[in-house]
């Protein structure tokens, strides 16, 4: 356990050496994956890890030759495409993929399933094809023996980027522009059903007993989930979650259940605003007007959701910057009231809060106990004074927001609190270069 | 199915779309009264567990007289557009060990609740209740029943018979083809009732081993096994679900009648969702799948449907039949293609054994369109034993052979030639008699107690031993009860004696063993007694003696007797105690005699056998006298006697003697030598002697003579 604890600690450090080596800004994040139009997938077995030191049998898709890995890769493709799936199967089962959402979905190759054609255990090949005729958020997962095979792991996301727009809008329509995009693929695991596939326990099995004690977003836990993207300790887990933004902007959250239970997601800081469900916005005819505003969205096993989520500070009540006429009379009058000369990138601030002084004497230092997420200082991309050792998690002064399952037995990690479907929101300070650890 | 086949059959559905719906479920119903009967029926899971469920059967009529089979889910009830007013009347024939009132309840449509309450003022139901006694008819009546898909099931502790089945599908249309109105419209409908069985509950229900202080008391620890839509997990002989032709929009109602979420999803379809708990959605969403939590309904139209056949699954995963893959909720919609019949067969009502070669088939087959019109059976799945006219039950009998599981397999074939998938039912043919034993009291001879427990075991080589019957008299039988290790029974009163109890076992299969019986001596009261022949004198020598007779009892004064002269064999009739009889030796050689004695008390009760004995000799002693050992003369008046005697079966007791031919002298005790005197002058003196033995048989008379020359 000890030495875990110290390679979340380097972890940490390569996340915040990160931050300060990587320059740039970027017109929007991207979500991490593969692009199309034509893929190769590849089943396989390997051990992913929780946070809290467990090693677990899972089966996942592999990109190609690569290593298996949960969820499987995330595959992106554009609106139109004719999109071509090779599944390759290195499993000792029969396996397959199947595309909700999609129409027209053939299959070559492989035996007659259920719910698909599959591949062979193996070695065994099949491939399937589809036009990607919808943007959207979607999924893909196994359709063989589907309560065993998506709980070990054979499952991911797919992503359509339309024709308009792709990089910057989910769905073609500004209802659904960003500025920043993640996914939130959320999962779950009971080991004991992966302890008897390790055992070679699959038939018969009872998976009806399901109780789950472990629960990921982007195939990890919390605090992995804000480790480094393709960190070479999580070989098999490539896919961090650490949403960025500068106050104003948009942030989609692609959010998949990708697992078999309800998971209620919670953003802190706002409200988010749910556009579409299923890869289709929620509409009378023109753009996302029937969207819905949340602060727990229930993310439906196998099916998907995207929402906005913007932060202002409104209704703070005070300048998150820390602008005074005392501190800066160039920015706020005598009154109180921003001037003409108040920053131009900091307008997102509604001109209610600004100008507007904190409105509680803040403790002396030798009372309080600093949070490694605290810079000193109450405002936004400001650093005040922290004692030697403490803080040094957030070297842009940003504000953090916890966003998990508002289950809240869900932010553990078998038993061990905090973990899980947890991550944390960075809001920087504008012109703050934004991390993609 | 040809081209032109099929296209018969396409004009065939056109035209009956226009005037009804396709359905998912088990029958049709029109009207806007229905008479349903809530009935206990066994369903066979695909991993052929039997669970015992409670589901509604459909009648036609106030009299109950006609009704079609009871279904999990119940009759599908569809109330007409024009109609505003629904009408169910209600009966409860519920049967097995644990039965409850039940009612019906449609969450979603007003009607003025009538609680029923329990005596502490807890809500049992919430609305009046039939009484399961198959007579009491409830209605219910919805005054203003609004359109949409609704679930009607039991208002009664539903959080027991909602599980245990009694569910289904109420809908009514807002016009002729349009669910809601015309943003509604459809051209087909299908009906998809989610429902869970967990067999934990079903079992305790069937068992009686629900509720307070048995062993199942809640039903919180619910964890399905069976994941069921239309009241069938999915196996390979499931049918498709029709869904209307290509190019129609298909209406999909979704019910949830079960206790966890589900997660319907459709792989190839997308769905316009239009409506939850039956109220329209002002705009339809588009999704593929949809969440459908229990107790709720929701409606999905399919807009214009491709060709195919689409999987509808439960994306929560509910996708086994127990531990066994490929199962649970998971059909088929089957759009435009050619739609095999489906069936079931089930063999002497579920029974999973039989003693009997002679079987009664239980056939049960649909087809979308056509009317089903044949069937056919083998007993190996290779040798089919010909076509015949479809009925829903059958006569059968299955090949000879030796004991074991024996399978049926079953098709079923529509008008127009289709070919269902076979089905099949199995049961265990078990003809070998179950055996066993019966000990009362742990194997004690004697009770004071009618009341008596049984200590009973027995096995069976095919079969659980499932009955017991008992008999006090091997004629009457008590009726049968469940086979028990132990059993108290009580036996038949009366005065003391030999209880005998009998007892018989059953199989599951019927079969009845020989009788089994163990016996026990009944003894309440404890006698005292004693008989002495001739007040205990050791011999006799005539046949007539008294008897003297002593007796008491702890049960009451003894007022018979009666003795036996042959140990037993025969009895003289009961006779007045009294304390003494003359009685009389039977005619016979002499010897030893017994007489046998038994009493009575006021209670009835007969003692045991008291005995005395007695020796009958009337044989002679015989014997000699020698006066001076044999001497010729003597001078001296005194003499010495000298005595032999002997006797065959008895000692020689006595003697006496005489000089005299006229007076005997006293008997004496038998002794050797004596002394006489002689009496009178000289001469000739002759002494005469007698013997006695002890059953006092006197000798002839022995002499002997001397001269007496003083």
């Amino acid at each position: 356990m000890k030495n875990t604890f110290i390679m979340k600690r380097a972890a940490w450090m390569l996340l915040i050496a990160a931050a300060l080596v990587f320059g740039g800004p970027r017109a929007y994040a991207a979500i991490d994956g593969i692009t199309g139009p034509t893929f190769n997938l590849t089943a396989r077995a390997g051990y992913i890890s929780t946070s809290e030191g467990g090693s677990y049998l899972m089966w996942g898709y592999a990109d190609g030759a690569g290593l298996m890995q949960y969820p499987g890769p995330t595959l992106i493709v554009n609106q139109g495409d004719l999109v071509t799936v090779n599944l390759s199967n290195q499993l000792t089962v029969p396996v397959s993929i199947v595309f909700p959402g999609q129409s027209g979905v053939t299959a070559v190759g492989g035996t007659t399933g259920l719910l698909t054609s599959e591949a062979p255990a193996a070695g065994g090949t099949v491939t399937y094809s589809f036009t990607a005729a919808q943007p959207g958020t979607y999924t893909y997962y196994s359709g063989t023996r589907p309560e065993l095979q998506i709980e070990m792991g054979l499952m991911g996301a797919l992503i359509v980027r339309p024709t308009v727009n792709p990089a910057t809008r989910a769905y073609g329509h500004s209802d659904s522009q960003f500025d920043h995009e993640y996914l939130f693929l959320l999962s779950e695991m009971d080991p004991d059903i992966h302890d008897q596939v390790a055992a070679g326990n699959m038939n018969p099995m009872d998976t009806t007993t399901y109780f789950p004690v472990y629960w990921f977003i982007n195939g990890r836990t919390a605090p992995d989930t804000m480790g480094m993207a393709h960190d070479p300790l999580l070989p098999h887990q490539p896919y961090n979650i650490v949403p960025f933004m500068h106050p104003g902007e948009k942030v989609l959250l692609r959010m998949i259940g990708g697992g078999r239970d309800l998971h209620p997601f919670h953003t802190h800081g706002n409200h988010h605003k749910v556009i579409a469900r299923d890869g289709r916005m929620l509409s009378s005819g023109v753009g996302a007007d029937l969207a819905e505003m949340a602060f727990t969205t229930t993310v439906v096993p196998g099916s998907t959701a995207d929402a906005i989520f913007t932060w202002t500070g409104e209704k703070l009540g005070w300048d998150m910057y820390g602008y005074t006429n005392a501190t800066h009379p160039a920015y706020c009058s005598a009154s109180g009231n921003p001037t003409a000369a108040y920053p131009a990138d900091k307008l997102s601030q509604l001109p209610t809060d600004r100008c507007k002084p904190f409105p509680v004497t803040l403790p002396d230092q030798t009372d309080i106990t600093n949070g490694q997420f605290y810079s000193g200082s109450p405002f936004l991309g400001s650093m005040g004074y922290i004692p030697p050792g403490e803080g040094g998690y957030n070297p842009n002064s940003g504000f953090l927001y916890m966003w998990h399952s508002h289950a809240e037995k869900e932010i553990t990690n078998f038993d061990i609190f905090p973990g899980g479907m947890l991550t944390m929101l960075f809001i920087e300070a504008p012109g703050v270069t934004l991390m993609e650890p | 199915m040809n081209m032109i086949m099929r296209t018969r059959n396409s004009i065939l559905q056109s035209v009956l779309l226009s005037l009804i719906f396709i359905i998912g479920l088990s029958s049709v119903s029109w009207g806007a009264e229905f008479w349903l009967r809530a009935e206990t029926l066994t369903k066979t899971m695909p991993d052929t567990t039997d669970v015992t469920m409670w589901g509604f059967a459909q009648c036609t009529d106030a009299t109950y007289l006609t009704c079609s089979p009871a279904t999990v889910p119940g009759p599908r009830l569809t109330v007409p557009v024009g109609d505003t007013v629904l009408t169910i009347n209600l009966r409860n024939n519920l049967t097995g060990p644990f039965v409850e009132p039940v009612s019906v309840v449609i969450p979603g449509q007003m009607i003025v609740p009538t609680p029923v309450r329990n005596p502490d003022g807890r809500v049992r139901s919430f609305t009046n209740e039939a009484p399961p006694d198959n007579t009491t008819t409830v209605i219910y009546t919805w005054n203003n029943i609004k359109p949409g898909t609704y679930l009607y099931e039991s208002g009664t502790h539903p959080a027991v018979q909602v599980q245990m089945g009694l569910y289904g599908a109420v809908t009514r249309d807002a016009a002729a083809g349009q669910a809601y109105g015309p943003t509604t419209a459809y051209n087909t409908e299908a009906v998809l009732l989610f429902s869970e069985i967990d067999p934990v509950l079903h079992d305790a229900v069937a068992t009686n081993n629900y509720g307070p202080g048995k062993a199942v008391t809640s039903t919180m620890n619910y964890e399905p096994k069976y994941f069921l839509i239309n009241g069938d997990p999915y196996s390979s002989a499931a049918g498709d679900i029709p869904a209307g032709l290509p190019g129609q929009n298909v209406l999909l109602r979704f019910l949830s009648a079960g206790l966890r979420h589900r997660v319907p999803a459709i792989n190839g379809l997308r769905m316009s969702v239009v409506a939850e708990d039956g109220s329209p959605y002002l705009y339809p969403k588009d999704q593929y799948s949809l969440l459908l939590p229990p107790g709720k309904t929701m409606d999905a139209i399919i807009m214009a449907a491709p060709g195919g056949r689409f999987p509808v699954y439960d994306r929560r995963l509910g996708l086994k039949n127990n531990d066994l893959p490929s199962g649970g909720m998971l059909r088929y919609l089957n759009v435009g293609g050619v739609i095999l019949p489906t069936g079931s067969v089930v063999i002497n009502s579920g029974a999973a054994t039989t003693n009997s070669l002679d079987l009664t088939l239980t056939l049960s087959a649909n087809a979308p369109v056509n009317a089903i019109t044949g069937m056919q059976f083998s007993w190996d799945n290779i040798t089919w034993l010909g076509w015949v006219a479809y009925d829903t039950t059958a006569n059968i009998t299955m090949p000879a052979g030796p004991d074991g599981t024996r399978t049926i397999y079953a098709q079923f074939r529509d008008s127009a030639g289709n070919v269902s998938a076979t089905y099949m039912d199995t049961i265990l043919l078990d003809r070998v008699l179950p055996t066993g034993s019966v000990v009362i009291n742990n194997g004690a001879a004697t009770t004071s107690s009618l009341a008596v427990s049984l200590t009973l075991s027995a096995a069976d080589s095919a079969n659980a031993v499932t009955n017991m019957q008992f008999s006090l008299d091997n004629i009457t039988w008590l009726g049968w009860v469940a086979y028990a290790m132990t059993a108290n029974i009580t036996m038949p009163a009366g005065p003391d004696g030999t209880r005998t109890i009998y007892v018989q076992f059953r199989d599951a299969a019927g079969n009845v063993s020989l009788t089994y019986s163990d016996s026990i001596q009944y003894v309440t009261s404890l006698f005292t007694g004693s008989v002495l022949i001739n007040s205990g004198a050791a011999a006799t020598n005539v046949r007539p003696v008294v008897l003297t007779y002593s007796a008491t009892s702890t049960a009451g004064a003894v007022t018979q007797r009666r003795q036996s002269w042959n140990n037993g064999a025969t009895w003289s009739g009961w006779a007045a105690y009294t304390t003494t009889a003359s009685s009389s030796i039977p005619v016979g050689a002499d010897g030893v005699k017994t007489v046998s004695v038994q009493y009575r008390d006021s209670a009835g009760n007969v003692s045991a056998t008291y005995t005395d004995s007695i020796l009958l000799d009337r044989v002679l002693p015989t014997g000699s006298v020698m006066i001076n050992s044999g001497a010729a003369s003597t001078a001296n008046r005194n003499v010495t006697l000298t005595f032999s005697a002997t006797d065959a079966a008895t000692s020689v007791t006595n003697m006496r003697w005489s000089w005299t031919n006229a007076a005997w002298g006293p008997w004496v005790a038998y002794t050797t030598p004596g002394s006489a005197v002689i009496t009178g002058g000289a001469g000739t003196k002759t002494i005469r002697v007698q013997y006695r033995d002890a059953a006092g048989n006197v000798s002839t008379t022995y002499t002997d003579a001397i001269l007496f020359q003083p």
